[in-house]
């Protein structure tokens, strides 16, 4: 066996992949992900990350590159040979076996005694809290019901790897909410490695101990949810991740990493430099509405900008603040109820501050 | 017989009676050649004709001990049955590959595979005649069989095209990830849920064939003879009431075999509501 670095369970090794010939679906993809991790790819319809995972499960075959798994090659591997485990949005389930019967196929498959297999089947039916439902038909049951059985289905014969395609996109919101938390428990106990798709970025934040953001066929950035959200290293990753202000500026000077910024609205502010930047290039600021504090405009303070105030929204827990700047730019500030030291009445003068780490200058 | 809604106005209910005398002349019309069949192979006489001077079953008893009648019904089964079980199998396999994403010509490959319902049955039979007669099939079993097998294969495909339709391809990819190869899946995860489809188009093909008397004409031998063809051979030669039996008794085949079919898609709709 060709031994990759310890860290790499899953590799995707400069793979592109076209359907038609002329546009890549994905462009370049190099992605490692680790034994016993929860990875997420992330990203909107049409970014490759669907492509990805078909990819890894092989009923795609990739135009160029390699996927492994535990240092093996796959690209000639058939799907039934793969031993990867899949979830799919629309559960998959067969409706005309039971499901016991169901879970118990991929291990009567694999010529298992029928006793061991209707026994190993319980338990993983246990596991997802369905342990009465075993005679049932799958159609006979509800939604969030069918696709813990086709996860239960897709563990119970021990996988190397499972494959998780928006499995809770059909579901209601607080069957989705549910739903994570138990397959996160599950990923836990286990300790299997998920590979999960989503374009619903909470799900992703939640679940995952690293999310590929996916957009265009390219991943945008790889990394532990919180860094994503409080780090992310592009625009789009910044605006596809929880609500953003961008502010167009340019480049004043820079040194050790940070970067002053001469706004469009006027302002000058200390930021974090994050791409590389000459002086005098053009960049946006992102600064996230839960960072920024909002004062009594004197005139005075450093790094603050000298806003008016458009309209609050009141949510009960905190409130959003609609501001505008003199270039016609609007920012918004999310501010804590018990928080609020300022008035916040329509067309009043507010100063909006923000530490310099939380203002990032992006290419 | 019919009790009308009261809050009906009088025109409202002459058009409820006006649909209901139409429906009845229809179902007559189409009833017409049946009714007149069946009490004729009850008849005491031994003339195929009204009126009937008193009620028997001799012409049942001459039916069911004739040697002749009875090896026409015998080949009928053993044709309809084979060219049935080899119409189910092309049909199946067709219906798969038509509706597999990425086959090309389509629908023209569709066209072709439904002609033997669209062109007319004496063409079919005549070719049939002059390629198996090169080979050899006219007047053997094997001919018949495959030649029935070819009238009955569009009913398959398009029943069985109708439930693949519904049937969602990611339980084929469900289950090859849980490993299970191409065509143990095609078996035990396609075949039980199109299982519908391919027995109502069975029970088509099995009722074109036990029909058919054109192919028959050309292709049998005496040894092969169909209940159809032996009727067609009878009616030249002498009519009595023998026929009016073995009519009766084709169509109650016939009738059973439908029922059959209505009984089998009611059924799959009802599994299908389910979901």
């Amino acid at each position: 066996m060709l031994m990759q670095d310890n860290k790499s369970f899953v590799r995707f090794e400069n793979i592109q992949k076209t359907y038609d010939g002329e546009t890549l679906v994905i462009k370049n993809l190099n992605l490692d992900i680790a034994k016993g991790e929860f990875v997420t790819l992330l990203g909107p319809s049409g970014s490759g990350k669907s492509t990805s995972l078909m990819l890894l499960a092989g009923f795609e075959q990739p135009t160029a590159g390699t996927v492994y798994l535990d240092g093996n090659p796959l690209n000639s591997v058939p799907p039934y040979e793969r031993n990867i485990g899949i979830v799919f949005q629309n559960y998959a389930l067969f409706p005309h076996m039971t499901v016991l019967e169901n879970i118990a196929f991929p291990l009567t498959v694999r010529k298992m005694g029928k006793a061991e297999a209707m026994e190993r089947a319980q338990k993983a039916l246990d596991m997802v809290r369905l342990g009465a439902f075993g005679d049932r038909r799958p159609t006979q049951l509800s939604g969030g019901q069918q696709q813990r059985i086709a996860v239960a289905r897709s563990l119970v014969f021990d996988p190397a790897l499972v494959l998780m395609d928006e499995p809770l996109g059909a579901l209601d919101r607080k069957l989705r909410e549910e739903m994570q938390i138990e397959i996160k428990h599950i990923h836990e106990n286990l300790g299997v490695t998920i590979v999960f798709v989503t374009h619903d970025q909470d799900e992703a934040l939640t679940m995952s101990d690293k999310v590929a953001v996916f957009n265009d066929g390219i991943i945008q950035q790889y990394d532990t949810p919180a860094t994503l959200y409080e780090k992310p290293s592009n625009t789009f990753v910044a605006s596809f991740l929880g609500e953003t202000n961008m502010l167009k500026g340019s480049i004043n000077k820079q040194a050790e990493g940070k970067a002053e910024v001469k706004l469009a609205c006027g302002s000058t502010i200390l930021s974090t430099a994050v791409d590389p930047h000459d002086n005098g290039d053009p960049t946006t600021l992102c600064i996230r509405p839960e960072r920024i504090q909002l004062k009594e405009d004197h005139g005075d303070e450093d790094n603050g900008l000298h806003t008016t105030v458009v309209e609050t929204i009141y949510h009960g827990a905190f409130a959003k603040v609609v501001l505008a700047l003199n270039s016609g730019e609007q920012l918004k500030a999310l501010v804590r109820a018990g928080n609020i030291n300022a008035d916040l009445t329509p067309g009043h003068k507010i100063l909006a501050t923000f530490a310099s780490e939380d203002a990032r200058a992006l290419a | 017989m019919i009790k009308l809604d009261p809050s009906l106005s009088k025109s409202e209910r002459i058009s409820v009676i006006a649909t209901w005398i139409a429906a009845l002349l229809v179902i007559l019309f189409l009833m017409a050649p049946i009714i007149t069949i069946v009490p004729l192979s009850f008849t005491s006489d031994s003339l195929l004709s009204y009126p009937i001077p008193d009620w028997s079953l001799r012409w049942y008893e001459v039916l069911f001990g004739s040697e002749m009648w009875m090896r026409a019904l015998w080949n009928s089964l053993y044709i309809a049955f084979f060219a049935t079980i080899l119409a189910m199998i092309l049909g199946t396999v067709a219906s798969v590959g038509l509706t597999s994403p990425n086959f090309p010509f389509k629908g023209a490959v569709m066209g072709l595979l439904l002609t033997p319902m669209i062109v007319p049955i004496i063409i079919t039979a005549v070719a049939s005649y002059f390629f198996y007669a090169k080979l050899g099939l006219t007047n053997t079993y094997l001919g018949m069989i495959l030649a029935h097998a070819l009238l009955g294969t569009p009913f398959v495909v398009i029943t069985v095209t109708a439930t693949l339709l519904g049937f969602d391809t990611n339980q084929v990819r469900a289950a090859y990830s849980l490993g299970c190869k191409p065509i143990p899946t095609f078996f035990k995860i396609v075949v039980p849920q199109i299982q519908p489809g391919i027995i109502s188009g069975g029970l088509f093909a099995f009722v074109t064939s036990f029909d058919e008397v054109i192919v028959a004409l050309f292709m049998a031998g005496t040894e092969q003879f169909t209940l159809p063809r032996q009727m067609f051979a009878g009616i030249r030669e002498n009519i009595d009431p023998t026929i009016a039996a073995v009519a009766t008794v084709m169509i109650l085949i016939s009738l059973v075999l439908l029922l059959g079919v209505q009984w089998v898609t009611a059924r799959s709709e009802k599994l299908r509501n389910k979901k």
